[in-house]
């Protein structure tokens, strides 16, 4: 299962792919049941507001988004906290790298369990030497 | 003016930061020379608040904190048990230019690297910007 959110204030340019489990998860108080209802949010006057799809296949979701004019040109970002996925690892790392995630950073956290970032960006451009 | 935010429900592990307006320049400013120059809403939840009733509560609803200088913000992340976690923040094109880069400098000078840029669904450049203190290498055959 996963579910598309909005991802802090950056709504209008990455959005999060959250909720990676073989299971249903709760139901979220933000939660939206249509993408296009989803997009109503993302889009409206660039306020930042929070809203979540609901939790659905990730390959359908993938599709979706695939599919949509707007959310397949969004970076999209998916943490993982190894204690989420635990002995499921192999089996995200491989749907997400088909879906265009690339594997990014690995962090620690305060409990010292291991991050996983993915990252997608469909419009990635260059960094020159004067960008940092 | 800037705040803290989670970032999708990955919220325990990591958070992002926004929001960077032209006129927050001059508070941040201000605020450094001196503190007191910025009054905090009653209402509204501090860095710690944030922290305490977002994101480790289990259930990771979608929140963030009020919005306060860069400044004030950084230094009360670096006081809190936010200050090991993964950050991320984005400024479009206008805001990376504005005042000689000012902001990409100030997030630089918060340990902030430039990760990656984009050109999001309006044609705009996005700089995306990440703080990653508690950083673990790839290894190979893991990417």
């Amino acid at each position: 299962m996963a579910r598309l959110e909005t991802s802090g204030t950056m709504n209008c340019g990455v959005l999060s792919l959250s909720a990676l489990t073989l299971s249903t998860v709760y139901k979220h108080e933000n939660e939206v049941d249509t993408l296009e209802k989803f997009k109503d949010i993302l889009n409206f006057h660039g306020h930042s507001l929070s809203a979540t799809t609901e939790n659905m296949d990730f390959d359908e979701l993938m599709k979706l988004v695939e599919e949509d004019k707007v959310l397949s040109k969004k970076v999209i970002i998916s943490a993982q906290p190894e204690y989420l996925v635990l002995g499921q690892e192999r089996h995200w790392h491989k749907k997400l790298k088909k879906a265009g995630f690339r594997l990014i950073r690995k962090a620690k956290n305060p409990t010292g369990s291991t991050i996983w970032f993915y990252m997608r960006i469909p419009n990635k451009i260059p960094i020159f030497k004067g960008d940092r | 003016m800037p705040y803290v935010a989670t970032m999708g429900c990955a919220s325990c592990a990591t958070i992002s930061i926004g929001w960077f307006k032209d006129q927050t320049k001059e508070m941040n400013e201000a605020f450094k020379v001196d503190p007191t120059s910025f009054t905090p809403p009653a209402s509204e939840m501090s860095v710690n608040e944030f922290y305490t009733n977002v994101l480790y509560p289990t259930r990771q609803d979608l929140g963030r904190s009020y919005d306060m200088p860069l400044e004030k913000l950084m230094q009360d992340i670096d006081a809190s048990s936010l200050k090991t976690k993964l950050v991320m923040c984005v400024l479009n094109h206008a805001q990376y230019h504005q005042h000689g880069k000012y902001w990409p400098g100030e997030l630089n000078r918060w340990g902030f690297k430039l990760i990656t840029k984009t050109k999001n669904t309006i044609g705009s450049v996005n700089y995306v910007f990440m703080r990653n203190p508690n950083e673990v290498e790839i290894e190979d055959g893991e990417a």
